[in-house]
């Protein structure tokens, strides 16, 4: 699968497990590379330029011994990003459906 | 593991145009995450194999950032540091007949190197690395030209004076004297046995280094008996050597000292001018080779090449990994010139061997 497209279905991924309730970098590439067929060493700069993007939070959970553990939280702008990006995935697999389908059963 | 891991992801890190609090980030975050899988059960193996190769990583992430260009004005200088050598060397060849030692001029190659690299990756030990080219033309200059090759020596003293100032910043005042302080009373002893002939009694200001040591003694009480009794063997056997001019019987003032060291429990005394035991050895050892060597066999000349050992040992202990044969080569290749030179009279297609230093560069880099 071409990169640039896959890495666009990392994003639309990685906002996602975020919007779910916050986690951590590790718990988001752990979630994602169970679920999807994905390069587990592309989640972490995708996470951080969403970060930078103002997509995401980060909180420091200081609960546990040792240094602060940062965790994400999804931002207004990162749902409305997430949606955005929900509705253009929707379209494109409804279109992609159609086509697949007309071919194979039409 | 995780170690290799960290280390080897913070030097590709410095491929890219980051600020070094971003960098920090980022090698926090990974150090989060191997902890958080850790955490999880997982094995150092298993969570670096998730984590996948710095390689990779980087890989990945030169997607968001631009790869670092290194400032082409030092590279265009170290291009053209070699043709400006030739040029200088066959003027001065037949301009002023100066073919020999004018090749020395050819040392300036490796150091317009050295300095460039220094300059655009931030090198804190710039004058470490270039102390043995320092070094060498120094020394060279003093021997041809003021036929000066005792005691002009000593000037290889600046090589492990500079590692000791560069790698020790965080020491003492009294660690860091002590630590100098063999180098200092050599040059003090030869220089003022060569000016006035008088090498003996100058020698106790050898006893310097001892009495910097005792200085790190804990306990006050013992601090001072070993101390004073020192000085005082010293001022008596100096006293006794001059009134009665017999040297040996004086040296009999030290007993005072023998006894007071027995008295304190005969401890070695601790300096804590290295870091680790390694060091140490390594500093005492070569220091003893140096003066042994030179002494036993006439051979300061070549056996202050065993005082590379200390800025080496220092360097394979504390460089960064990718960097070390890098770092080590131009005393490698200091000595190589030197025992070429000097063994087999080389000394001008010798500098030849600084080659080695951008050799050892390209492939650690590659």
């Amino acid at each position: 699968m071409n990169a640039q497209f896959k890495r666009g279905i990392v994003e639309l991924l990685v906002l996602k497990t975020v919007e779910e309730r916050p986690r951590s970098s590790f718990e988001v590439i752990e979630v994602l590379s169970e679920a999807v067929d994905v390069n587990e060493n592309t989640i972490y700069p995708i996470l951080r330029r969403l970060s930078k993007q103002g997509y995401f939070d980060i909180e420091k959970d200081h609960s546990d011994i040792g240094a602060p553990r940062k965790v994400y939280t999804i931002t207004k702008e990162g749902e409305e990003r997430l949606a955005e990006f929900e509705r253009e995935w929707e379209t494109f697999l409804q279109n992609v459906l159609k086509i697949l389908g007309g071919k194979r059963y039409g | 593991m995780v170690d290799r891991f960290l280390e080897a992801l913070r030097e590709k890190l410095h491929l890219f145009e980051m600020s070094e609090d971003e960098r920090q980030d980022i090698l926090s975050d990974y150090e989060q995450m191997i902890r958080d899988g850790l955490d999880k059960g997982k094995s150092e193996e298993e969570v670096l194999d998730m984590l996948g190769t710095p390689d990779c990583i980087v890989d990945s992430l030169s997607q968001e950032y631009k790869m670092k260009k290194r400032l082409p004005a030092s590279e265009k200088i170290v291009a053209l540091s070699p043709f400006v050598c030739t040029i200088l060397y066959i003027i001065m060849g037949i301009a002023g007949g100066l073919w020999h030692p004018g090749w020395l001029i050819f040392l300036l190659i490796p150091v317009t190197a050295i300095v460039s690299d220094s300059i655009s990756e931030g090198e804190k030990h710039l004058l470490t690395a270039i102390s043995p080219f320092l070094a060498v033309i120094f020394f060279f200059f003093l021997g041809f030209f003021q036929g000066l090759w005792h005691p002009g020596w000593l000037v290889f003293f600046i090589v492990p004076v500079f590692a000791i100032f560069n790698s020790k910043k965080s020491l003492s005042l009294l660690a860091l004297l002590t630590s100098l302080s063999p180098f200092f009373t050599l040059t003090a002893f030869f220089i003022v046995g060569h000016i006035t002939g008088v090498y003996h009694p100058t020698w106790v200001v050898l006893l310097l280094v001892l009495f910097l040591g005792i200085l790190h003694e804990k306990k006050a009480a013992e601090r001072y008996i070993l101390a004073g009794t020192l000085a005082f063997s010293t001022a008596l056997y100096l006293v006794l050597g001059y009134a009665f001019e017999d040297w040996l019987l004086a040296l009999g003032a030290y007993l005072i000292f023998a006894v007071a060291l027995l008295a304190t429990g005969n401890r070695i005394i601790q300096i804590d001018g290295f870091d680790t035991p390694l060091e140490k050895s390594v500093g005492v050892v070569s220091l003893l080779l140096f003066a042994l060597i030179g002494y036993f066999f006439s051979l300061f000349a070549i056996s202050w090449l065993f005082l590379l050992l200390i800025p080496i040992t220092s360097i394979l202990l504390n460089a960064r990994e990718s960097k070390k044969f890098t770092a080590i080569s131009p005393f490698v290749s200091v000595a190589a010139f030197m025992l070429i030179g000097y063994f087999g009279g080389y000394w001008h297609p010798g500098w030849l061997v600084f080659l080695l230093i951008p050799i050892v560069a390209i492939i650690e880099d590659a």
